[in-house]
């Protein structure tokens, strides 16, 4: 090699070496301070986060935002005397279908063996839009549950990383400890929402509401899938423990709603647990029992109750 | 790869052809077949959309095919690319690249495949060939433009974006300040985005050795049409003034020629960014914007940039300046727009009487942001980039360094926005 080209690449890897030396410090000062603002995530995080950052659950609720804000695990514990897990999202994200199922496996407990299997179900959490052709035109491929490894890493900067889109000092900025937002997930993953209740803003947002799932019923019918995938769910949950479905009642207008474009939604579940030999308890005609924020999601407190009544009705199944 | 391999074997036949002729045929055989993918895949819907809806003005109805498939990644810049390249080895600007790796890499060169700059094979050809070793100071200031690249699409262009959407989308709505705030917003958006991305592309290319050409020369601080054009989008803008506009006549010709072919490559320009009426008509505002300096023979007046080798610009450079801005804002509003009718409606909005009112709301802190944005350029404006900083003391370096880091962790939006051109 001529003596240039040595002179040349030598000088070239020294530059290298300079250059590397000054930007190395810049990106481990960035590293570090992502890792200590990530360290401070929880329940204000978003409204997803804290179900991927707990211990893997034995007994599990599985559905979508009205059993995200309607099943308490607390009330569970203590009425049934085991530790509780809402794996409820929402449902965009959680809906039943092979998504939800690849991630409750992943979810769940590998050494589950005797758990208790709360599956919360309404029409619209089992089905899906005419224009739906497979599941991979689901909108759940797109949610945290179809592409999250991690299910029990705290901090878990794989969701930080993957799914939080805001400046990540909003993590520490905004953490619980400094002041709870109005929707915050318990580390048992109830999400607990806190929103003025004065009837005025509850009849806004119940009308808001009928508006919307007015507009989706034209567009959307049960799935064949998504019934394929709640079978299979069922399934496996009753080799691992015992399977409860559960419809949770919504306000009388959404509900009318409800029967109007689903009339044998309830009969459809029956059957179904019937064949799998599960239990399933329609609450859908009390909807004049309980307080809701929007129509569609129960209010806190008619929450509590409400799980109260499940923790009863899975009892008093156990005695029959 | 088919666009690839025709443009290097076209090269190749026109510089060992015996007569003009065999060598005409190649040229056109080539810019046929690029144009030709690039009208089917990115303008078939749309010359077929309008041809119904021709014929349906004269009560026709015409059932058409529309195509149904994603517009190939990057297909108006590499095509730009093989035109550039085949028309300057048939003018003999440049040799006949033999070495095909070497050729295919200039066409698609990762930082500038999907957004450009639109690069001429007479500028990175060359440095292609050659042997390149690691250059310090062209790595440091490399880096130093993507940092610059990223603060301005991920604070300013991100930040703008939602608010842009949100006045855009309820335009029949939303005040007519806020609809003006809104066009402003969309200027620094697509600034911010479009420029962003280019300063990303340079400075990586630069950390290999390699010089794209410059993209953007600090747009909004020009003081007439003229002198945004020749700041704005650069690489595209000499681009039609080489291979379309020169070709064309020129200014060669009388003044109607010259008319004639500034509207042609406005138009064409819209027309470039994409099939939809909305963009003709933003090229066809700015050909109008262009025409007193045009006619007035003032196109050149303002070569340099603004207060050159001063401080602050005099009180009628600021105002030529803010005149250039709100000019390109109404522009803008048709670039971003869903359809001519809602940029009109838009408009009109605008202009009503109730412009005096008050905003609903004021995005402080994405225009405090912007306004530190146009600090630091207008501080750098006679360099190269941004954040060109080489003459300040290592220590004040460092601090702009962290406090720009710092920005971007603090401000940044970081969802999965992707850059605007990347549709283009």
């Amino acid at each position: 090699m001529p003596i240039l080209e040595i002179t040349n690449l030598s000088i070239s890897s020294f530059n290298m070496k300079k250059f590397l030396i000054k930007i190395v410090p810049y990106f481990v000062t960035i590293i570090i301070v992502l890792v200590v603002l990530g360290s401070f995530a929880d329940g204000n995080t978003d409204d997803n986060y804290m179900h991927f950052a707990v211990k893997k659950p034995q007994n599990i609720i599985l559905g979508d935002s009205r059993g995200s804000q309607g099943v308490v695990p607390a009330v569970l514990k203590k009425k049934l005397s085991t530790q509780f897990d809402n794996f409820s999202l929402n449902i965009v994200e959680s809906p039943y279908g092979p998504v939800y199922f690849k991630a409750i496996k992943r979810k769940l407990d590998p050494e589950t063996k005797n758990g208790i299997f709360i599956l919360t179900v309404s029409p619209w959490n089992l089905s899906a839009s005419y224009g739906a052709k497979s599941e991979k035109d689901f909108p759940e491929v797109k949610s945290p549950l179809n592409d999250m490894y991690f299910y029990d890493k705290s901090p878990n900067y794989e969701y930080l990383l993957r799914r939080y889109t805001r400046s990540w000092f909003k993590i520490y900025t905004e953490r619980a400890e400094v002041e709870r937002s109005n929707t915050f997930l318990h580390e048992d993953g109830w999400l607990e929402v806190n929103i003025d209740m004065h009837k005025d803003s509850v009849a806004a947002r119940t009308h808001k509401k009928e508006i919307f799932y007015k507009d989706i019923a034209k567009n959307i019918d049960l799935s064949q899938e998504r019934l394929k995938a709640f079978n299979e769910i069922i399934n496996y949950l009753r080799t691992k423990g015992k399977v409860y479905l559960v419809r949770i009642p919504t306000s009388q207008s959404l509900t009318v709603l409800e029967n109007e474009k689903y009339p044998h939604f309830s009969r459809q579940i029956k059957d179904i647990a019937h064949k799998q030999n599960v239990r399933f308890f329609d609450f859908s005609k009390d909807y004049n029992k309980y307080d809701y924020t929007d129509g569609n999601h129960m209010y806190k407190e008619s929450s509590k109750k409400f799980t109260e009544q499940i923790a009863d009705s899975i009892v008093s199944s156990k005695k029959d | 790869m088919f666009s690839i391999g025709l443009d290097y074997l076209s090269g190749i036949k026109i510089e060992n052809s015996r007569s003009k002729k065999e060598a005409k045929f190649w040229l056109t055989l080539s810019i046929v077949i690029n144009l030709g993918f690039l009208g089917f895949f990115k303008y078939y819907n749309f010359f077929v959309e309008s041809f119904a809806d021709l014929l349906g003005g004269f009560g026709f109805k015409a059932n058409v095919w529309l195509l149904n498939i994603i517009l190939p990644v990057g297909i108006s810049f590499y095509t730009f690319h093989g035109l550039s390249y085949v028309i300057d080895v048939y003018k003999k600007r440049i040799s006949a690249e033999r070495n095909f790796t070497d050729y295919a890499v200039f066409v698609s060169y990762f930082p500038l495949l999907v957004a450009g700059p639109i690069e001429r094979a007479t500028h990175l050809l060359p440095q292609i060939q050659k042997e390149r070793n690691f250059n310090y100071e062209q790595a440091v200031d490399g880096m130093r433009q993507i940092l610059w690249g990223f603060f301005k699409k991920m604070v300013i262009a991100d930040n703008c974006a939602p608010l842009v959407n949100e006045i855009f989308n309820n335009y029949q709505t939303e005040n007519p300040v806020n609809l003006a705030i809104g066009a402003i917003l969309f200027a620094f958006q697509i600034y911010g985005d479009f420029s962003g991305y280019s300063d990303i592309a340079l400075g990586v290319s630069r950390l290999f050795g390699i010089e794209l050409l410059k993209n953007f020369s600090f747009p909004y601080f020009s003081r007439d049409i003229a002198e945004f054009w020749r700041r704005w989008h650069i690489s595209l803008s000499s681009w039609f003034r080489d291979y379309l506009y020169i070709p064309l006549g020129g200014s060669k010709g009388g003044l109607a020629m010259k008319i004639r072919n500034t509207f042609i490559i406005f138009l064409v320009s819209g027309f470039w960014h994409g099939a939809n009426w909305t963009f003709i008509i933003w090229g066809g505002l700015n050909a109008l914007y262009f025409m007193p300096l045009l006619i007035m023979n003032k196109n050149r007046q303002n070569i340099e940039v603004a207060a050159q080798g001063k401080l602050l610009p005099s009180f009628k450079e600021c105002l030529q300046m803010i005149i250039t801005f709100f000019v390109t804002c109404i522009a803008w509003i048709f670039f971003r727009a869903e359809s001519v009718s809602q940029a009109s409606h838009y408009i009109a909005r605008i202009l009503s009487k109730d412009i005096f009112s008050l905003p609903n709301s004021l995005p402080v802190k994405t225009m405090a942001l912007i306004g530190l944005m146009l600090l630091i350029e207008w501080i750098n404006r006679e360099r190269f980039h941004g954040l060109e900083i080489k003459r300040f003391r290592p220590w004040i370096r460092r601090v702009f360094y962290i406090v720009i880091i710092y920005i971007i962790l603090r401000y940044a939006n970081f969802g999965n926005n992707e850059f605007i051109y990347f549709q283009f």
